[in-house]
């Protein structure tokens, strides 16, 4: 007979799946659902549920919305003429933690990868094509991560806007703030450099 | 010493002091290959290794291989370092070297339900990331896989370039590591265009993120081999006392020589896998860049590889050792710790009394593996003897 009854069992293996989440925390977090209210397991439940049948994808830009569009696109404070494009939804998070950006965005859904199969139909590049042809977006920003799929997106994306007449930029790399020259990484530090500006 | 002529010509003594140096001074590995749990205390000088094969005295240099280069130089799969039936394996030395003493650490530990292992490096027991490991202990490996490096394929020699680059140049590092993942990228997409598959107009993009990287390398390895050619011609003096000349030359299969800024070798590269394009897809795979590059070993203008009998080219790869030796040293500004793999007994008499002389003289640490007891060690004033049997290694008493 196992030593748990099967509910907490089941549980703990479905926190497992998260992502960083080991066994040890996804018992701990079992344990700590089980000594908790019921209330409390109910409120989580409910909120996991409403999770998928209250939020969808923006049926603009793909960042996530609780109706047609999303909080940015109904935003009229915004400027319509400036996009910029990302991998994921997380990442418009990113940018506007930042505060420096007030235009709209466009989420890809991920990088290029023939590895995992994943090509030019799998993202969401014909949609931003379509949004840019409509021709009131002036400047698109490509904000993609700067690994090696990022970049290779990054071309991409700029060879295909380029027939659209749009001015297409990138976020310049640099040094993260907020922290000493000695932890940046190589790459960053010369690419800092490479794009090193007059004072 | 007092000197009463005009100082101007007087040449002073050399200075007795020695060269700063990296040492290690105390090894331990645990589930490491075919060691549950051994600490070796090695001395500063000569120290050797002897056993029967399958003992584990190869592994001994592994280790501390993996530490200086974050990984096995034996093996692409982490998984083989583990001992058996064992889920962690680590590896630990303390090195000695100016300005301060430091400990390196490198853990494996596999994850049972993906089976993938990952690693985890630390720098006096605190966790830092491989690039921060790299260059602080320099070591020269040299073992019987390297007689091979002028006759055998160009992928040692390429090797032969990088594991020097990646402790010396922490760029070339990431450079290094982008590109492995880039050119594995596009030539999955090669593959797929192949069999009709794939998006064409995505090709672009990874050979322009390919040849960015690529041309960084290609450059970094030319100017490499640049700085060891009179290095390797000077080491194949002082071995052999001959006055054959020996020319090192990078290699590239796309163009007669890599232009010396990063930028024209950007532009070479591209021209030269946009031109190559169709014949790429109907091969599926990337036909120019650093992974098909090569050097070229030319001994009195001729190629060795052709020309040159066994014995010379046993000496060019004792030169090139040497002159990887030489560079390290330099560049680091501590003379590295050499690991001598079961290649003495590949060298005759005479090559191997010159080359632990040379050895010595440059004040290295010398970790040396042998099945045959290792009789003359000329020139070195600290020999410690250890003899592995079974994965227990013991000093011997002398």
């Amino acid at each position: 007979m196992p030593l748990v009854p099967e509910a907490v069992e089941r549980l703990a293996a479905e926190f497992g799946r998260l992502p960083g989440i080991g066994p040890k925390t996804a018992q701990r977090l079992t344990f700590y659902c089980l000594r908790a209210s019921a209330e409390m397991s109910q409120r989580l439940a409910g909120a996991l549920t409403d999770l998928h049948t209250r939020v969808r994808p923006c049926s603009r830009c793909f960042f996530i919305a609780d109706g047609p569009l999303c909080a940015i696109c109904t935003d009229a404070k915004r400027d319509g003429s400036l996009l910029c494009v990302v991998e994921e939804a997380l990442d418009v998070l990113a940018v506007e933690r930042s505060g420096e950006f007030h235009g709209l965005y466009h989420v890809l859904g991920g990088a290029l990868s023939p590895m995992d199969g994943v090509g030019p139909d799998e993202l969401r590049i014909r949609e931003l094509e379509a949004r840019v042809a409509e021709g009131e977006i002036r400047e698109v920003v490509i904000a993609t991560d700067p690994d090696v799929e990022g970049e290779a997106t990054s071309y991409y994306v700029a060879e295909r806007l380029a027939k659209l007449g749009v001015t297409v930029s990138r976020p310049a790399h640099g040094l993260p703030a907020g922290s000493d020259l000695e932890y940046a990484d190589e790459l960053t530090m010369a690419r800092a450099f490479a794009g090193r500006r007059a004072l | 010493m007092s000197v009463d002529a005009p100082s101007v010509d007087v040449v002073a003594e050399p200075a007795a002091t020695p060269a700063p140096r990296c040492t290690i001074t105390r090894l331990r590995v645990h589930c490491f290959r075919n060691y549950a749990e051994a600490t070796v205390h090695f001395g500063p000088g000569l120290n050797v290794i002897h056993g029967q094969n399958a003992q584990g005295k190869t592994n001994l240099l592994e280790a501390i291989a993996t530490l200086a280069l974050t990984r096995s130089p034996r093996t692409t799969s982490s998984g083989d370092l583990l001992r058996w039936s064992e889920d962690a394996a680590l590896a630990e030395a303390d090195v000695s070297r100016p300005p301060a003493g430091v400990t390196l650490s490198v853990r494996f530990q596999r994850d049972p339900s993906t089976a993938r292992v990952s690693r985890v490096t630390a720098v006096d027991a605190k966790p830092r990331p491989a690039r921060a490991m790299l260059g602080v202990c320099p070591v020269v490996l040299f073992w019987p896989e390297d007689l091979a490096l002028v006759r055998g394929g160009p992928d040692g020699r390429r090797r032969f370039l990088d594991v020097i680059l990646a402790q010396t140049d922490q760029q070339a590092v990431a450079h290094m590591s982008r590109y492995r993942r880039v050119l594995e990228q596009r030539n999955a997409l090669l593959h797929q265009l192949r069999v009709g598959g794939g998006a064409p107009d995505s090709l672009n993009s990874f050979t322009t993120e390919l040849a960015h990287h690529g041309a960084w390398l290609s450059v970094a390895r030319s100017r490499l081999v640049d700085a060891l050619a009179p290095l390797a011609a000077q080491s194949l003096h002082d071995l052999s006392g001959q006055r054959e000349r020996i020319t090192l030359r990078y290699a590239p299969v796309h163009v007669d020589s890599i232009p010396d800024s990063v930028d024209a070798a950007e532009r070479v590269l591209l021209d030269t896998l946009r031109e190559r394009g169709t014949e790429e897809v109907a091969r599926g795979m990337t036909l120019a860049g650093p992974h098909r590059d090569d050097v070229a070993f030319d001994l009195d203008g001729r190629a060795a590889r052709g020309t040159a009998s066994q014995g010379q080219q046993r000496s060019i790869v004792l030169a090139c050792k040497l002159a990887e030796v030489r560079y390290l040293q330099d560049r680091a500004g501590v003379a590295p710790v050499i690991l001598l793999d079961d290649v003495l007994s590949e060298l005759d008499p005479e090559r191997r009394g010159r080359l632990l002389a040379l050895l010595a003289a440059g004040a290295h640490q010398v970790l040396v593996t042998t099945t045959e007891p290792l009789t003359e060690v000329a020139g070195f004033k600290e020999v410690l003897h250890f003899t592995v049997h079974g994965g227990v290694v013991t000093q011997d008493e002398r």
